[in-house]
């Protein structure tokens, strides 16, 4: 199993190994521990339930403290499974503490994270409508605005999915094939190139990436 | 207010030897140039017109004439990519940023030497 949680501290650049600078999200990883684990024979499915952020007892209610004492586990505020093979699972202790050193520099990754929320937004923001074309000729208060929205009697209807203004951010979002461009144990620091979804002190799911284990998988197939 | 994780990070990408200079100051950067497998070092020669900060991503810009053409060059103060820096002459300017140099031919595009190297801190640290 690969995957860890983490918190986006922020951006920075660094120089890579060619002396150029490149820009990376810093994801700091420090506190990420095994909290429990999902069997086949008791949930017909296996994984390992990683835990994030640590957080007072007082916060957690009676079945939540349960939980983590039941497995002899440390508090932790987020909670996150990653499916793995039974094979695997057997490798993870509960309690252990889950290391960045579990993606390598140079090693492909997708990063989830939750967008920044932007509220009500009108078309040009959430859609990259264009506007109006001029500001002159008798257009009045209509800058920013979508146009038309459908055609006549026929169809007599706006269709469904027309991109109009509305709630935008908060979703679920991820960068897919970011490389790891430096990992640091001691202080629990994974760097990847370029942006990742979220705020600041947003919480980031790390995990291997998705389309190079594609791609490393038809290669096999191509070379057997 | 940046964050100490972050902090700590770019402290790593400092150079410790970087040459103090300043705008207006003519300085030779020898950029080291990879052709191939081969590493050779290249020597760019002009006036410093800026300078910016932000630790580790500080940079400037040498301005030269190349053949009547203007060109100038945006180096990061930290590279790793250059061996050194040296710092033939110390300008005496009253701009921080000399983009008027642009619009400037012939000798009204030169900039006023100070004579002797600015002397205590700044003599200092320069190699």
């Amino acid at each position: 199993m690969k995957g860890l949680i983490g918190k986006k501290i922020g951006m920075t650049q660094v120089f890579n190994d060619e002396g150029n600078l490149v820009p990376v999200t810093v994801i700091d990883v420090g506190t990420c521990q095994v909290v429990g684990k999902r069997t086949p024979e008791k949930d017909s499915y296996s994984a390992v339930t990683l835990g994030f952020g640590e957080i007072r007892e007082k916060i957690l209610n009676l079945a939540e403290r349960g939980f983590f004492k039941k497995a002899n586990a440390p508090y932790r505020r987020h909670l996150k499974e990653f499916r793995v093979t039974p094979e695997e699972a057997a490798s993870f202790n509960v309690g252990d503490a889950v290391k960045a050193d579990m993606f390598t520099k140079g090693e492909l990754v997708d990063v989830t994270g939750i967008t920044k929320g932007r509220g009500f937004s009108g078309v040009m923001r959430r859609w990259n409508f264009k506007g109006s074309q001029t500001k002159t000729h008798g257009t009045h208060e209509y800058q920013r605005h979508p146009g038309a929205i459908g055609q006549r009697k026929t169809p007599g209807r706006v269709y469904p999915n027309k991109k109009m203004p509305g709630h935008y951010g908060v979703d679920q979002v991820t960068t897919q094939n970011l490389t790891v461009v430096e990992v640091d144990v001691e202080k629990g620091l994974v760097l990847v190139k370029g942006a990742v979804a979220g705020h600041n002190n947003g919480v980031v799911y790390i995990r291997p990436s998705i389309k190079a284990a594609m791609r490393a998988q038809h290669k096999a197939a191509r070379g057997a | 207010m940046r964050n100490a994780a972050i902090q700590h990070i770019e402290a790593k990408f400092l150079r410790q030897d970087v040459t103090v200079f300043n705008t207006g100051d003519s300085v030779r950067v020898h950029w080291k140039v990879k052709e191939g497998e081969k590493e050779r070092v290249q020597a760019f020669e002009g006036i410093v017109i800026r300078k910016t900060k932000g630790a580790h991503r500080a940079t400037f810009t040498v301005r030269k004439l190349s053949f009547g053409v203007g060109v100038e060059r945006v180096f990061p103060l930290h590279s790793p990519r250059y061996e050194k820096i040296e710092v033939l002459s110390r300008g005496d300017v009253n701009r921080k940023r000399l983009f008027y140099l642009r619009d400037l031919k012939g000798k009204a595009a030169r900039v006023d030497v100070i004579e002797e190297p600015k002397p205590a801190k700044k003599a200092a640290s320069a190699s």
